[in-house]
C-alpha cells in the first residue's frame, strides 16, 4: 500500500469521528445546558451568559422536593411500569397468535393494530375523558395505563412479530413432542428466545409512557395524581418562570429513562433494528 | 412395544391433497422408513403420527387407541426434527432433560439418565455447553439423545441425516440402526434417500403424491415391486425400463422393436397369462450380464459400451443398443471389468428370472 493511500484512509477516519463529534455536541448541548442551569444559583441564570455554571448549588433540587415533584415521579413510575408490563404481555400474546395460528380475521387484526398507530390521537381526547368520567377512573392510573398501552401496543407488537417470525416453529414443536403443552412451549421456549425483542418493546413502552403529556393532562385531574410531564408543565408559572427549578426537575425526569437506556442498550439495538427492518 | 396404525388417513390443505387415504399398520419394534420424492406427503404423514398435524379424515391409532385429536404430549413418542430443533438458550443437559422434567422426574434421576444416554452417544463431556458450540455430528447426537433419554415407545425421525456430510451420514446411519436394534424401540424415519431406506430399514412405506405405492420388507420392494414407480424409485442405478410386446412365435419372445429377447420354454405359460400383449419391461442393472458373464441359454442382444463408471469393486456400464433408451448394467465380474472399455461391442444377457413386467397404462406389476 502506498503512503498516499494510508494517509487518505486516516483522513477519512478522522473526518468520520469529526462529524460524529459535531453531531454529539449538537445533541448533547441542550442536556448540558439543562444541567448547568439546574446547579447554578438563580441570580447566575439571569447574569452573564457563560458556558460554565456561574456557581454551584443544590437549592433547586431541594426546591423540587419541597414542591412535591418526587410524588409525580412515583405516579409516573406506576403508570410507566404498568404500561410496560401490560403492553409487553399483550403484544407478545397478540404477536404469537397472529403468527402461529390460522383463524378468520387474523390478517385483518394485524392491519387494525397498525391502523391504531396511524389514528390521530387528539380525536380520542373527548370520548376517553367522557368514558373515564363515566366509570369513575379520572385521576386513576388505571385509565392512563390503558391509554398508554393503546398507544405503545402497535409498535411493540410490530417489534415482537419480527422477533417471533425468526424463531423456527420446530423449536416449539420439539417441546410439544417432549411433553409440553402449547402454553408451556410458549413460556419455556418462545419467550426466552425472544428476550431481546421483549426488552426492546418494553423499553419503548416505558419511554413512551414516561414522556406522554396529552392523555396524562386530560385524565389526571387531581394534582396528587399528576405524572412527570404534567407536573413539569404546572411549574411553568403564569408570571415568573423559575428556570433553575425547571431545569432541576427536568434532570430528575430524565434520570429514570437514562438509567433504563443504559441497562438495556445491549438489547435495544438488535430489537429496534429487527422491528423496523433496518439491519 | 407400541403399535402405530393409520386408519384411512387423508390430509388436505385447501384443494391440495397431501396424504391420500393411507391405511397402514406399522410393525411393532421395527425400523420403518417412510420413503418418497419431495412433496409426496411423507413428512405430513410423520407429523400426523406425532400429533403436530390433524388429519382431515381418518384416524391415527396408537396401541389400538384413537389419538387423532390428542396433543403430542399424550402420545408417548418423541421426534427428531430435520433442523434438529435444539434449544440454544439451554445447555445440552437441559435440552436432553426437558422431556424428563415435563414428566416430573426429579433432578437426580434426570441427571443419571442423561449421563447414561450421553455415554452411549459419546457426548458426555459436552453436557454443560450450549448445542450451538458443538459440531454438526455432535448436535445430531444431542437431538437423538433428547429423544432417547425419555425411553419413549416410538421415535419419529424427519430426515435426520440430510444435513450431514456424506461420511458422517453413513456413520450416523449405522449408529441409528444399531441403537434401534439395541433398544427395540419402534423407529419411524422419513427420508427421500432410497439408499438410506434400503440399507437400514426393516420395512419401507413408499409414497408418491400422497398415495401408498408399496409397504413391506425392504427387499420385497426391491425384488417384487408392486408397480413401475416402486421399481424405478428403489435401486441405484435405476432399473432399466422399456416398452415391448409379448410375441408368440413357436417360443415366447419379448419384442422391444430394436431388440428381441427369446424367453426359455419354462416361462411360456407365465408370459402368455399376461392379459395384454404390450407391456413395460423392467430389468435391474445387475441382472444384465455382459460378455461371457451369465448363462448361455439366457436371452441376449448386442450393445456398445457408451460410458463406464468405476467404483472399485464394481462398474456401471451405460449401453447403447437398438433400443431408444440407454441401458445400464452393473458388473462385479473381474474378467468383464478388466476387458471392457468405452466403445466396445458386447453381448448382453438378461437373467429371465429377474424380468419385471408392468401394465403400460396403470404401471401395476404383472410379475
Amino acid at each position: 500500500m502506498s503512503a498516499n493511500y494510508t494517509t487518505r484512509r486516516r483522513a477519512v477516519t478522522g473526518l468520520r469521528f469529526g462529524l460524529l463529534a459535531v453531531a454529539l455536541v449538537v445533541f448533547l448541548f441542550p442536556f448540558y445546558w439543562m444541567f448547568k442551569t439546574s446547579v447554578e444559583p438563580t441570580d447566575a441564570v439571569y447574569g452573564d451568559v457563560g458556558l460554565l455554571p456561574g456557581g454551584f448549588t443544590f437549592t433547586h433540587y431541594e426546591q423540587a422536593f419541597s414542591v412535591g415533584f418526587h410524588e409525580s415521579v412515583i405516579n409516573s413510575l406506576i403508570v410507566a411500569i404498568g404500561t410496560t408490563v401490560l403492553t409487553t404481555v399483550v403484544a407478545l400474546i397478540g404477536a404469537f397468535s397472529i403468527l402461529r395460528y390460522r383463524y378468520p380475521g387474523r390478517g385483518g387484526a394485524a392491519k387494525l393494530v397498525l391502523l391504531t398507530y396511524m389514528f390521530p390521537h387528539v380525536a380520542l381526547i373527548v370520548p376517553v375523558f367522557y368514558l373515564a368520567a363515566q366509570v369513575g377512573l379520572l385521576s386513576s392510573p388505571i385509565m392512563l395505563i390503558a391509554m398508554h398501552t393503546m398507544l405503545a401496543l402497535p409498535f411493540c407488537m410490530w417489534i415482537l412479530m419480527a422477533f417471533l417470525e425468526d424463531i423456527p416453529r420446530e423449536l416449539e414443536e420439539a417441546a410439544l413432542v417432549e411433553g409440553a403443552s402449547e402454553l408451556g412451549a410458549f413460556a419455556r421456549i418462545t419467550v426466552p428466545l425472544s428476550y431481546p425483542g421483549i426488552i426492546a418493546a418494553g423499553t419503548f413502552a416505558f419511554i413512551m409512557s414516561w414522556g406522554e403529556y396529552m392523555f396524562a393532562f386530560v385524565l389526571m385531574r387531581e394534582s396528587a395524581s399528576h405524572t412527570v410531564p404534567v407536573a413539569l408543565h404546572q411549574l411553568l408559572g403564569a408570571y415568573a418562570i423559575d428556570w433553575g427549578l425547571l431545569a432541576a426537575v427536568s434532570i430528575i425526569a430524565t434520570v429514570p429513562v437514562l438509567a433504563l437506556f443504559w441497562l438495556m442498550a445491549k438489547y435495544l439495538g438488535e430489537g429496534i433494528a429487527k422491528g423496523t427492518g433496518v439491519v | 412395544m407400541t403399535k402405530i396404525e393409520l386408519d384411512h388417513v387423508t390430509k388436505e390443505y385447501g384443494s391440495l391433497v397431501a396424504v391420500d387415504d393411507i391405511a397402514i399398520e406399522f410393525t411393532e419394534g421395527a425400523y420403518t422408513m417412510i420413503l418418497g420424492p419431495s412433496g409426496c406427503g411423507k413428512s405430513t404423514t410423520l407429523r400426523m403420527i406425532a400429533g403436530l398435524e390433524t388429519p382431515t379424515r381418518g384416524d391415527v391409532l396408537i396401541d389400538g387407541e384413537v389419538v387423532t385429536d390428542q396433543p403430542p404430549r399424550h402420545r408417548n413418542l418423541s421426534m427428531v426434527f430435520q433442523s434438529l430443533a435444539l434449544w440454544n438458550h439451554k445447555s445440552v443437559r437441559e435440552n436432553m432433560g426437558f422431556g424428563l422434567q415435563m414428566e416430573g422426574v426429579d433432578k437426580e434421576e434426570r441427571n443419571a439418565r442423561i449421563e447414561e444416554i450421553a455415554a452411549v452417544l459419546q457426548i458426555e463431556d459436552k453436557l454443560d455447553q450450549p448445542p450451538s458450540e458443538l459440531s454438526g455430528g455432535q448436535q445430531q447426537r444431542v437431538a437423538l439423545g433428547r429423544s432417547l433419554v425419555r425411553k419413549p415407545e416410538v421415535i419419529l425421525l424427519d430426515e435426520p441425516l440430510s444435513s450431514l456430510d456424506e461420511k458422517l451420514r453413513l456413520e450416523m446411519r449405522t449408529e441409528l440402526a444399531r441403537i434401534q436394534q439395541e433398544l427395540g424401540t419402534t423407529f419411524v424415519h422419513v427420508t427421500h434417500n432410497q439408499e438410506d431406506a434400503m440399507t437400514i430399514a426393516d420395512e419401507i412405506l413408499l409414497l408418491n403424491e400422497g398415495e401408498v405405492q408399496q409397504f413391506g420388507p425392504s427387499l420385497d420392494l426391491y425384488h417384487e415391486p408392486d408397480n413401475e414407480f416402486v421399481a424405478d424409485f428403489i435401486g441405484s442405478p435405476s432399473i432399466n425400463l422399456f416398452d415391448a410386446n409379448i410375441v408368440e412365435n413357436g417360443a415366447v419372445r419379448l419384442d422391444a422393436g430394436g431388440i428381441s429377447l427369446d424367453l426359455p420354454e419354462r416361462h411360456r405359460d407365465q408370459y402368455l397369462s399376461v392379459p395384454r400383449s404390450d407391456v413395460r419391461v423392467g430389468v435391474r442393472p445387475e441382472s444384465m450380464y455382459l460378455g461371457d458373464d451369465g448363462e448361455s441359454g439366457w436371452p441376449a442382444f448386442s450393445a456398445t459400451v457408451d460410458v463406464v463408471e468405476t467404483f472399485g469393486d464394481y462398474n456401471w456400464y451405460y449401453l447403447q443398443s437398438d433400443l431408444e433408451e440407454s441401458l445400464v448394467s452393473q458388473s462385479a465380474n473381474v474378467n468383464v471389468m478388466n476387458s471392457l472399455s468405452r466403445g466396445d461391442e458386447v453381448t448382453v444377457r438378461v437373467n429371465p428370472e429377474s424380468v419385471h413386467l408392468f401394465d403400460p397404462k396403470s404401471g401395476e406389476a404383472y410379475f
